[in-house]
C-alpha cells in the first residue's frame, strides 16, 4: 500500500487513561497512515469513545504519546484541532440558530474568514439537500437534518483527519448513501477517516482497515479480509467472537424466555 | 414532610375515583416525582446550593419565606380596618404564592421529559393532569406555611386561637385558590395557543408578573398612606367584592363582626371557590392537555417555519459584528452571544424582569424617591432637584444591573451540549472570543439604556447630561470589564441551567465599586470640563483593560468540563 510510505498522520504510544480507579485505555499503540479509512469498533465501554476524544483533544491526562502530523498532541494541542474536523456522537448543536449562523459561529471558532465559510456553508448545504433550509432555525430540524448540519460543521474547515462518531444515526438511506460515498472520496483525496460506528454493516463495507477494541486494548487490526481468514466470515461473528459475546443467539433467547 | 402530605392527599381514594382520577397511578407519580425533587433543588427555592433531602424541612428556605410574610404585616400597621388589612394581606400572600408557581410551573407544569417518560404508558389526561396540580400544591404548602406563620402569630396574639384557626383555613384556601388560579390560567393557554406561542407568553407572563411584585414592594408603603387607603371600607368599594382575597378575608369578618349579607356572602364565595376552580381544572382544562405537552415537547413540530432574517439580509447583529470585531473569534463570541441571546427563552425569562425593573426604579426616583417622605415634594421640584443635585446619574448606573445579570446567566443553555464545539476547536486566544461576549454584552444590554436615558435627559436636565452619558458609558464599560472577568467562568452557553444566584460576595464587590465610581462621577458632574476629561481618561482606560483582556489567558475556561 502507498500510504506505508508516508509518515503516519496519527501514532499512538502506550496510550492509557484512568478515570478514578477505573482503566479505561491499557495501552494502545496504533500507526494510522494518510489515506486510510479506519473503522473503529468495540462493544459499549471498551474506550472507543476515550480514544476518539483523547484524539481530538477533548481529554486531557492521559498516560503515553500522541502524536498528529508529526504534532505532539501534549505540546500542541491547538495545533492538532485544527487538523482534526470531528462529528461527536449524539452531538448537540446550538438550536435556536439557523444552519448558516451556527456554521458562521463554528468557522470562526476555527478561524476562518466569514466570506470563506458563507460560500463553503452555502454549497456544502445545498449538497446535502438542506439549501432550502439554511436560514431557517434549527430547533424545527428533525435528527438527520441537524446530523447533515454537523457533518458540514465537521468538515468546513477543510480538516486533514476527519473523526466520525457514530455519523449516520438519524440520517435515512439517501443521506446514508451520500455520507458512505463521501467518505470515500474524503480518503481519495488523501483526508485520513476514522470511523467509531457500532454498524457493522457499514464499517465492513467501507473502511480499509478495521480496529477492534475490546477493555481498553486492541484485540484485532487488519482488512476485512485479514479479519476474515483468521476469526470468521462476517464482521458481526468477528465482533461477537472478539469481545466475548460468544452466541449472541443464546443472549437474545435469554431475553425472550424472561418474559415468560 | 411532603410525603406526609402526599399520604393524607391520596386518603380518599373514593373521591379521586369519582373524579376520574386512577388514584394507584397518582400515587406512583407522585412519588416519583418527589423524589426527584428530593435530589435537584428547585427554582423558586434557590436559597440553598446545597442538596437537600425535603424542600419543606429545609430551614433556611423557611426562614426567608417567613420573614417575606412578616413584611405583609405592615397593612396591619398601616391600615385602621382589619377587613381591608386582611384583605391586603391574602392579596399580597396570593402574589407572592402565584409568583413562585409561575417560577416552577413552567418547569413542573411543562416538564417535557414527561412526554417521553409518562404519557407512552396507559396514563389518562385526568390523572396526569392531577398529578401535576398536586405535585405543585405539595410544593406549594411547605411555602404556604413558612409565609402565612408570621400572620397566624399575629392573629393568634391579637384576636385569639380561635382566630387564628380560622387563619389556617383562610391561608388555605389562599394557597389553593392561587395554585388553581395559576394552573387554570396555564391549562387556558396550553388549550388556545399554538404551543410555540405559549412558551413565549408564560415567559412573559412570568416576567410581568415579577416586575409587579418587585414594584408593588417599591410603591406598596406609598399607596398604603394616602388618604385612599386609609379610608378604604370593603363594604362601601363595591369593586373590591370580585377580588378573591377580600372574600377570604370575609370569612374573618365572620367571626368577628355583627353579620352582614355582604360578609356572609362573599364568605361563601371564599369556600366555594376553591372547589369550582378544582372542577375547572379537571373536568374542563385538563381535557388535550396531553396533546398539547406532546406538541410542547417540540422537536418534530414543524407547522413553526420562522425564517431567521439573519443570512437572508444582513441583520443589526451582522452589521455591529463586523463594525466592533476584527478577529474570527471576536465575531464568533459576539454573533453567538447576539443570537442566542435574542432566541433563547431561558435566557430571556431570566434577563427581562431586571431589565424591567430600571423603568420601576426610574418612576420610582421620579415621583417618589426624593422627596422627603414626611413633607414630600410637588414634581416640579423633584425635576428642580434633578437637575441640581444630579440624581439623574444614578439611573444611567442603575441599568448596570441588567449586565450584571447577562453575565450571570450567559454562561447557561440548555443546549450546553453544544458546547463540545468549544473544545473541539483551536481556539488559541479565548481571550478574543470573550472580548466578543464582553462587546455583545454591551451593545446590546448597557449602551441601548445609556442613549435612551440621555435622550429623555437632554430636554429633562440638558444638554450637559452628553458627557455625563458618556462617562457613565466608559465607567459602565470598564465595570463590564471587571464583571466578566469575575463572573465569566465558563464558554457563553457551555453550562447547564443552573437556579444559583450566582456569587453574592463577587456580586457586592462589584456593585460597591460601580457606587463608588458612581458617586465619584456625581461629584464632578457640576464641573464641566472635568467630566470630559474624565471622560477622556475612562474611555482610555477602558481601551487599555480590553486590550489585557483579550490576551488573557482564560486558564479558568480551560479547566471547566
Amino acid at each position: 500500500m502507498n500510504e506505508y510510505t508516508q509518515p503516519p498522520i496519527i501514532s499512538m504510544s502506550g496510550l492509557e487513561k484512568w478515570y478514578g480507579s477505573k482503566h479505561i485505555l491499557k495501552g494502545i499503540d496504533l500507526d494510522i497512515y494518510p489515506g486510510q479509512i479506519i473503522g473503529y469498533i468495540g462493544p459499549n465501554g471498551a474506550g472507543k469513545s476515550t480514544t476518539v476524544k483523547i484524539l481530538c483533544g477533548l481529554v486531557g491526562d492521559f498516560k503515553g504519546a500522541v502524536t498528529v502530523d508529526g504534532i505532539d498532541l501534549r505540546q500542541n494541542p491547538l495545533a492538532v484541532k485544527a487538523k482534526i474536523g470531528y462529528v461527536p456522537e449524539n452531538a448537540e448543536l446550538y438550536d435556536v440558530l439557523t444552519p448558516m449562523e451556527y456554521l458562521d459561529f463554528v468557522g470562526k471558532l476555527y478561524g476562518m474568514q466569514e466570506e470563506t465559510i458563507r460560500t463553503r456553508a452555502e454549497r456544502l448545504l445545498t449538497s446535502f439537500g438542506l439549501g432550502d433550509n439554511k436560514n431557517k432555525r434549527m430547533d424545527t430540524f428533525s435528527k438527520g437534518m441537524r446530523q447533515k448540519v454537523l457533518l458540514i460543521a465537521g468538515i468546513i474547515h477543510n480538516p486533514s483527519i476527519i473523526v466520525l462518531d457514530e455519523p449516520l444515526s438519524g440520517l435515512d438511506a439517501n443521506a446514508v448513501i451520500t455520507v458512505k460515498e463521501l467518505i470515500s472520496l474524503l480518503a481519495q483525496e488523501g483526508k485520513t477517516i476514522f470511523y467509531c460506528s457500532h454498524m457493522m454493516d457499514v464499517v465492513e463495507k467501507i473502511s480499509d482497515r478495521i480496529l477492534l477494541i475490546n477493555e481498553g486494548s486492541i484485540v484485532a487490526d487488519g482488512t476485512f479480509e485479514s479479519l476474515k481468514n483468521e476469526h470468521g466470515d462476517t464482521l458481526e461473528r468477528i465482533f461477537a467472537r472478539l469481545t466475548g459475546g460468544t452466541d449472541a443467539g443464546t443472549g437474545a433467547a435469554q431475553i425472550l424466555s424472561a418474559l415468560d | 414532610m411532603n410525603r406526609l402530605i402526599l399520604k393524607l392527599l391520596l386518603a380518599p381514594t373514593f373521591l379521586w375515583k369519582r373524579m376520574g382520577v386512577d388514584p394507584e397511578k397518582l400515587r406512583l407519580i407522585l412519588s416519583v416525582k418527589l423524589t426527584i425533587d428530593d435530589r435537584r433543588p428547585l427554582t423558586a427555592f434557590r436559597n440553598s446550593q446545597k442538596k437537600k433531602e425535603s424542600s419543606g424541612s429545609n430551614i433556611w428556605q423557611f426562614i426567608i419565606m417567613a420573614i417575606m410574610g412578616s413584611v405583609f404585616l405592615i397593612y396591619f400597621l398601616f391600615l385602621n380596618d382589619p377587613y381591608v388589612a386582611y384583605s391586603f394581606y391574602f392579596f399580597s400572600l396570593m402574589c407572592v404564592l402565584g409568583l413562585m408557581l409561575i417560577a416552577d410551573l413552567s418547569t413542573i407544569l411543562i416538564d417535557t421529559r414527561d412526554h417521553y417518560i409518562i404519557l407512552p404508558r396507559p396514563v389518562d389526561d385526568r390523572t396526569f393532569a392531577v398529578s401535576r396540580v398536586l405535585h405543585i400544591g405539595i410544593l406549594l404548602l411547605g411555602l404556604l406555611v413558612a409565609l402565612a406563620l408570621p400572620g397566624l402569630i399575629y392573629t393568634g396574639i391579637k384576636y385569639g386561637i380561635g382566630l387564628a384557626i380560622l387563619f389556617l383555613l383562610q391561608a388555605l384556601i389562599t394557597g389553593i385558590l392561587t395554585l388553581l388560579l395559576v394552573n387554570q390560567f396555564y391549562l387556558m393557554m396550553i388549550r388556545w395557543l399554538p404551543a410555540q406561542r405559549l412558551k413565549d407568553l408564560i415567559a412573559m407572563v412570568q416576567v410581568v408578573f415579577s416586575v409587579a411584585v418587585f414594584a408593588s414592594y417599591y410603591f406598596g408603603p406609598v399607596v398604603l398612606r394616602t388618604s385612599w387607603a386609609q379610608q378604604l371600607h370593603i363594604e362601601s368599594a363595591p369593586w373590591s367584592w370580585v377580588f378573591p382575597p377580600v372574600w377570604v378575608a370575609s370569612l374573618q369578618q365572620l367571626a368577628t363582626q355583627s353579620l352582614t349579607w355582604l360578609v356572609i356572602v362573599l364568605s361563601l364565595l371564599g369556600l366555594i371557590a376553591p372547589l369550582v376552580a378544582l372542577w375547572l381544572v379537571i373536568r374542563i382544562f385538563s381535557a388535550g392537555f396531553n396533546d398539547k405537552l406532546a406538541a410542547l415537547a417540540g422537536g418534530d413540530e414543524s407547522t413553526s417555519t420562522r425564517n431567521s432574517a439573519a443570512g437572508i439580509k444582513r441583520t443589526w447583529g451582522d452589521r455591529l459584528s463586523s463594525a466592533l470585531t476584527r478577529h474570527p473569534l471576536e465575531s464568533a463570541g459576539f454573533r453567538i452571544v447576539w443570537l442566542i441571546t435574542g432566541r433563547s427563552r431561558e435566557f430571556k425569562q431570566k434577563l427581562y424582569p431586571t431589565m424591567a425593573y430600571i423603568p420601576v426604579y426610574f418612576v420610582f426616583f421620579f415621583f417618589f424617591g426624593f422627596g422627603n417622605r414626611e413633607s414630600p415634594r410637588s414634581f416640579g421640584d423633584r425635576l428642580e432637584q434633578m437637575r441640581e443635585g444630579g440624581a439623574f446619574i444614578v439611573l444611567f448606573y442603575l441599568s448596570l444591573f441588567t449586565l450584571m445579570t447577562v453575565f450571570q446567566f450567559i454562561a447557561q443553555n440548555d443546549r450546553f451540549k453544544a458546547a463540545w464545539i468549544y473544545k473541539a476547536a483551536p481556539i488559541a486566544a479565548p481571550g478574543m472570543l470573550m472580548a466578543g461576549v464582553l462587546k455583545a454584552a454591551l451593545t446590546k444590554f448597557f449602551f441601548p439604556f445609556i442613549i435612551v436615558l440621555a435622550l429623555v435627559g437632554i430636554p429633562v436636565v440638558g444638554p450637559e447630561v452628553v458627557n455625563d452619558a458618556l462617562l457613565a458609558a466608559a465607567i459602565g464599560s470598564i465595570e463590564a470589564v471587571l464583571i466578566a472577568l469575575f463572573m465569566m467562568k465558563a464558554y457563553p452557553f457551555s453550562q447547564p441551567v443552573k437556579q444559583t444566584g450566582g456569587n453574592l460576595v463577587t456580586t457586592l464587590l462589584v456593585m460597591s465599586f460601580v457606587g463608588l465610581l458612581g458617586y465619584g462621577h456625581y461629584f464632578i458632574m457640576s464641573y464641566e470640563l472635568f467630566v470630559w476629561a474624565a471622560c477622556l481618561a475612562a474611555w482610555g482606560a477602558f481601551a487599555v483593560m480590553l486590550h489585557y483582556f483579550r490576551k488573557d489567558s482564560w486558564q479558568v475556561l480551560q479547566t471547566q468540563d
